[in-house]
């Protein structure tokens, strides 16, 4: 591979980061392949291990300080600056050449890896120190997290009238539907009574103007009939409807809370 | 090396390498693996990062009609440096008890 497809490669594997980012690693390793002479070119290209492990261990680094792990790390390695004491070391055969594969796989490739068959380098030193959280190759999903929260917290200020006239449209119509309810039960009762006072006025009348008697307790029997009705079905409504309204929202927050999670993990 | 090590020790050989003179990536990267087995490819996001910190600053020259750009300590940098060594040296000094002369702390 010559210098000018290495670097090409880079920058194709490294798309993904700043264009500064970018610019200053490219032109480090291509400063680099210079210092090692044209003669030396392919020999130093395959020392690094190739642009995509070079784009690798820049990405990791790169996510790791854009992340805000870094200011933990450094904190970390200051009260344990030399990691040894924190290894996870296998019981058995840490420091025998044998078990050193083992070791490594265990602690996270170290420093020490630098044959071209460590594929899996990542965050070459993301060394677990007490305290600094292990941070994986993928972990420059996380900023992206965080500016969605800022997308949604200008949404959530852009959308304050809406929201307010929705807090006002929902308010005004619980308060439509207790009042009908109340209208219905307090107007219903009202009716009945006044029903049932008409059937007795009438009984008294009944002598002197059967014809009008007749009439009026006619009337008190609907309006008592139509006040009874009218009341117990608004006493059902409150029956039915309030369990049913509970559980409705009660679901329908249940639902709300899921979809966010959803969008949350697919982020 | 059978022994593993940690990024502080890479960030204190880069700053010590430094704090001797200004230098250029090619050369530092040569410089710390004379003394630790690291790989060519992890030493770049090192120098960027204490540069970042603030411990590295960059400058460029001409050399030989290309760019090169040289990294030098600063203030920061030497004081993290000095931190590093005091710290280099306690745990150097455990390490020689222990493997050396463990048994005359642990045993008498």
């Amino acid at each position: 591979m010559t210098k000018t497809e290495f670097l090409s490669r880079l920058a194709e594997e490294l798309k993904g980061i700043s264009a500064e980012e970018r610019e200053e690693a490219l032109n480090y390793y291509s400063e680099y392949l210079d210092e090692a002479g044209e003669e030396n070119e392919e020999a130093a290209i395959e020392e690094l291990g190739g642009p995509e492990k070079v784009a690798r261990i820049i990405r990791a680094n790169t996510a790791q300080s854009a992340q805000g792990a870094q200011p933990a790390a450094p904190k970390a390695a200051a009260e344990d600056p030399f990691g040894a004491a924190a290894q996870p070391v296998p019981p058995s055969s840490a420091y025998a050449q044998g078990g050193q594969s083992a070791q490594q796989a265990q602690s996270g490739p170290a420093y020490t890896q630098s044959g071209p068959d460590d594929t899996q380098s990542g965050p070459a030193y993301a060394q677990t120190a007490p305290g600094a959280p292990h941070i994986p190759y993928e972990g420059y999903e996380a900023p992206r997290r965080r500016s969605y929260l800022w997308l949604w917290i200008i949404l959530g200020v852009i959308c304050i009238p809406v929201i307010i006239g929705l807090l006002g449209a929902i308010l005004g119509l619980i308060g439509g539907v207790i009042g009908m309810l109340a209208s219905l039960i307090i107007g219903g009762a009202t009716a009945a009574f006044a029903g049932f006072g008409l059937i007795i006025k009438s009984v008294f009348l009944f002598s002197s103007y059967p014809a009008g008697a007749l009439f009026m307790m006619g009337g008190g029997f609907l309006t008592g009939g139509l006040g009874v009705l009218a009341c117990a079905f608004g006493i059902w409504l409150i029956r039915k409807g309030v369990p049913f309204v509970a559980s409705s929202i009660r679901s329908g927050w249940s639902y709300l809370k899921g979809k966010v999670r959803d969008l949350r993990w697919n982020d | 090396m059978a022994f593993n090590t940690g990024a502080a020790l890479m960030d204190a050989l880069v700053l010590s390498v430094v704090s001797n003179e200004s230098t250029y990536g090619y050369k530092i990267t040569q410089d710390v693996r004379s003394v630790m087995d690291v790989s060519e490819s992890s030493l770049y996001p090192v120098l960027r990062r204490l540069q970042k910190d603030g411990c590295l600053e960059t400058y460029d020259r001409e050399f030989a009609g290309r760019n090169r750009r040289y990294y030098s300590i600063t203030e920061k940098g030497v004081d993290q440096l000095e931190d590093y060594r005091v710290q280099w040296r306690e745990y150097a000094e455990k390490v020689d008890r222990v493997l050396f002369g463990g048994i005359d702390d642990d045993k008498n």
